[in-house]
């Protein structure tokens, strides 16, 4: 793939917590604070439309492949969290 | 193409060139679902998804989420389960609906994944989602894909029987989108003897609800799933259902409150144009001029909801979009078989199995009926459409 086109977050020297608080941050264009906080449709960026690059943003971030079950339960910060780690990502 | 110099005024191409289609019979056609095709479209999903411009348009990020690895992955692995060489046809020509403006951009993705040289024409009509898809597929080809421009052009021209009979001449597979107008259109103007045709002429869809069941859901969610279905593309879709066929105890109350959550809704956000108000009065007319004795209830002209129809195939004569309902009463889901005939595709379920209405059309050997779904989701986007695999039947098997 192409330099242009790989993540930020891909960078190695941020830790899985900064990652995963960066995909939220640009994927849903909101500031840092209070970001573990957010729901699904709790603020007006996280529709289906930003709910669809947050995943995007996530399985680039961390190399994965979400399961469509998991695309559907993604409704929180919180539960992003443990969904991650049924792919063997530790937030 | 021998008249090369006579077409290429007439059709403008808004990704490739006339190379691609002149040199389509030497150009190696791919595996199906190649590393490169779908890298490719991965780049392109990162394009379009970081494109705040393309996230004004919910259907360009909804495709470019169709096509990130991820997702096109899954259907790779599907395919090669077949442990057979499956490869691309050859060149595909693809004529896309002037209704969905994003449907061109699913087309291509089946006949690329299949390993074609596929080039597609896009409606006359210049729409914003066109556009922004066309210009990060030149970003990608630019970037590093340098080896995927022999593989694609998108063009537009105006109906031009001359270039449609030259661009037939040469394919290998051709795949038809329109009104059944322009499929027969299209059926009159040969192409060789190898080739195969696709063809996905005008359909409707249906919606199923039980109405206990619905009683007992949030109204202003089902609305807004409903919504997504019909209103969000003028109910123009094949899929945006027309029929909404009422099941089990609690009917009135539980259509009295649908209608109510979903006009709430329509009214907020649903920019109807005039015309849409004469073609429903007209297309109302019509019915009853045919023999029906249908009553339209509800008091403007957002939301035409008509009552009095039994489930008779022929009321899907008369469907209008722009939010036009036909609403059925019924007192099992076998009553809408007249319904399921063969132009009907989707079945969309509000509080209803939707594995239990495919059983019924199966066993009862509907002529129709080729995707159930729960109700939001009849714009999903599918390898399956119409019944067909489209990845598969955009190739070829190589048996060995």
């Amino acid at each position: 793939m192409p330099e242009a086109f790989r993540h930020e977050s891909r960078k190695k020297s941020m830790t899985n917590k900064e990652k995963y608080i960066n995909c939220f941050t640009q994927a849903l264009e909101v500031p840092a604070e209070g970001v573990e906080k957010l729901e699904y449709q709790g603020v007006e960026s996280w529709d289906s439309v930003g709910h669809m690059s947050l995943v995007a943003a996530l399985e680039d971030a961390f190399g994965i492949q979400m399961d469509t079950d998991d695309i559907v339960d993604l409704s929180s910060f919180e539960k992003g969290i443990a969904i991650m780690k049924k792919y063997g990502v530790e937030i | 193409m021998q008249q090369d110099s006579d077409f290429q005024g007439r059709v403008s191409f808004l990704c490739g060139d006339w190379q691609v289609v002149a040199l389509s019979g030497r150009t190696p056609v791919l595996p199906a679902c190649s590393e490169l095709v779908l890298s490719f479209f991965d780049a392109l999903s990162h394009t379009l998804m970081s494109s705040r411009e393309a996230r004004a348009y919910p259907d360009v990020v909804t495709w470019a989420f169709w096509i990130r690895r991820a997702s096109l992955e899954k259907a790779a692995r599907r395919i090669s389960k077949d442990a057979r060489i499956r490869v691309g046809r050859g060149f595909a020509l693809h004529i896309a609906p002037s209704n969905v403006p994003v449907n061109f951009a699913v087309s291509m993705t089946s006949s690329l994944l299949a390993g074609n040289i596929t080039a597609v024409r896009v409606p006359s009509r210049e729409f914003e989602q066109v556009r922004i898809i066309c210009d990060a597929i030149n970003s990608v080809l630019g970037s590093g894909f340098e080896a995927m421009r022999p593989y694609l052009a998108v063009m537009r021209y105006g109906h031009d029987d001359a270039i449609n009979a030259s661009l037939s001449s040469m394919c290998d597979l051709r795949v038809v989108w329109g009104g059944d107008a322009t499929v027969a259109a299209f059926r009159a103007i040969a192409i060789p003897p190898r080739a195969i045709e696709m063809d996905f002429p005008d359909r409707h869809s249906l919606c199923v609800v039980d109405s206990s069941e619905y009683l007992k859901m949030d109204p202003s969610q089902v609305a807004l799933l409903f919504y997504t279905d019909t209103y969000y593309s003028d109910q123009n879709a094949c899929s945006s259902p027309r029929a909404v066929i009422w099941l089990g105890s609690g009917r009135e109350e539980a259509r009295e409150r649908f209608y109510k959550a979903l006009h709430d809704l329509v009214f907020k956000r649903y920019a109807m144009q005039p015309i849409q108000a004469v073609d429903k009065l007209n297309a109302f007319c019509e019915l009853a001029a045919a023999g029906f004795r249908p009553l339209r209830a509800g008091s403007d002209n957002l939301l035409w909801r008509i009552e009095g129809c039994r489930a008779d195939a022929r009321l899907m004569d008369f469907k209008q979009p722009g939010g036009y309902f036909f609403d059925i009463d019924a007192s099992s889901l076998e009553d809408a078989l007249p319904l399921m005939d063969k132009r009907c595709q989707t079945v969309s379920c509000i509080g209803v199995d939707p594995a239990e209405v495919a059983r019924m059309a199966a066993a009862h050997g509907a002529r129709g009926v080729d995707r159930v779904v729960a109700v939001g989701h009849t714009m999903d986007l599918s390898f399956t459409w119409d019944g067909f695999d489209m990845i598969e039947s955009m190739s070829r098997i190589i048996d060995a």
